[in-house]
């Protein structure tokens, strides 16, 4: 089951046991939404993963490797569904919280932040390896637009329902 | 030039998917075109993995590199979109028609622009196979994910 290149060490035990823990809280959360709407929000965190696994990690860019290799392994598809229940997370809280006009860029905000030290736990373990002058930081940016492409997901698709 | 032809390419395939006759959601629309533009990521990477390990002599730009990501996630999600919400007509002889039509036109797509779509050279043969299946895929999850709906509906009513 491990690819050739590949060393069972800390970020594939990472990316196992954060995966389990985020579909173990996933499935008991007490549901809110219906299955359509739980698939698409897990796809929408897929998505954002493998998109930017396809973009930034490919020349001319080539600003990061994701794992052991520099090509896309099965460890590096893991990690992309790991990534998935963190959609349905940040969608599910916003959905239970009581909200004024304001709520909206605090949360994205604090989200945004709490994304930047999670990819910092994952580079310190070995997910990401950083190239070509790309810094922590830069995902900051990254992380404002994707959460704000989430949040009007779920005004569109949610709340308007 | 290439970043310029996508662009306008993309724009006739949006405005396209706006104006035809919808027959799936919002949702299954939505749904489909994640689906979608996944399915092209991943199943896409071996023909494009000298784009990917940065072959020496195969240098791409950054407007073939936007050119390249467009056609992945968007021009091809979308021709998906339109062909899968047109072939849910109940006319076979349409359902054919519209499933032949989209063949051709994915299959000319990669004909035209391979560079920026494949990357590298694939048989048609082999191209359109996995079209076939591709497209199979799409209409299987297209109907799954309605079947998911409907399911869900029973119970509430």
């Amino acid at each position: 089951m491990i690819p050739k290149g590949t060393v069972f060490d800390s970020n594939e035990i990472f990316i196992l046991i954060i995966g389990a823990l985020a579909y173990l809280v996933m499935f008991l959360l007490p549901k809110y939404f219906s299955k359509q709407q739980t698939i698409t929000m897990l796809l929408i965190g897929n998505y954002i993963s493998t998109f930017f696994d396809n973009t930034v990690c490919i020349n001319p860019f080539n600003y990061y490797n994701i794992n052991d290799t520099p090509y896309t392994d099965f460890w590096d598809l893991l990690s992309c569904v790991m990534f998935s229940p963190f959609g349905y997370f940040f969608v599910y809280l916003y959905a239970i919280i009581k909200k004024n006009r304001t709520t909206y860029f605090f949360y994205i905000s604090m989200w945004s932040l709490i994304a930047v030290v999670a990819e910092a736990l994952a580079w310190r373990v070995g997910v990401y390896h950083y190239k070509n002058g790309y810094q922590l930081f830069f995902s900051l940016p990254i992380y404002i637009i994707v959460l704000t492409v989430t949040m009007i997901y779920y005004q569109f698709f949610i709340q308007k329902r | 030039m290439i970043l310029a032809t996508t662009l306008c390419l993309s724009w006739i395939v949006i405005n396209l998917f706006i104006m035809i006759p919808k027959q799936l959601s919002r949702e299954e629309n939505l749904f489909l075109f994640l689906s979608s533009s996944i399915t092209i990521m991943l199943s896409l990477l071996i023909p494009a993995k000298r784009m990917y390990f940065g072959d020496p002599g195969f240098n791409y730009s950054i407007e073939g590199t936007v050119a390249f990501l467009i056609n992945r996630n968007i021009i091809f999600p979308l021709l998906t979109l339109i062909s899968i919400n047109l072939v849910h007509y109940k006319s076979f002889w349409k359902r054919l028609l519209i499933f032949l039509v989209s063949l051709c036109t994915f299959l000319l797509f990669c004909r035209l622009d391979e560079k920026h779509t494949i990357v590298s050279t694939i048989s048609s043969v082999k191209l359109s196979i996995y079209f076939i299946c591709y497209f199979a895929f799409m209409f299987a999850l297209s109907k799954a994910f309605r079947n998911l709906g409907e399911k869900q509906q029973l119970p509430d009513k």
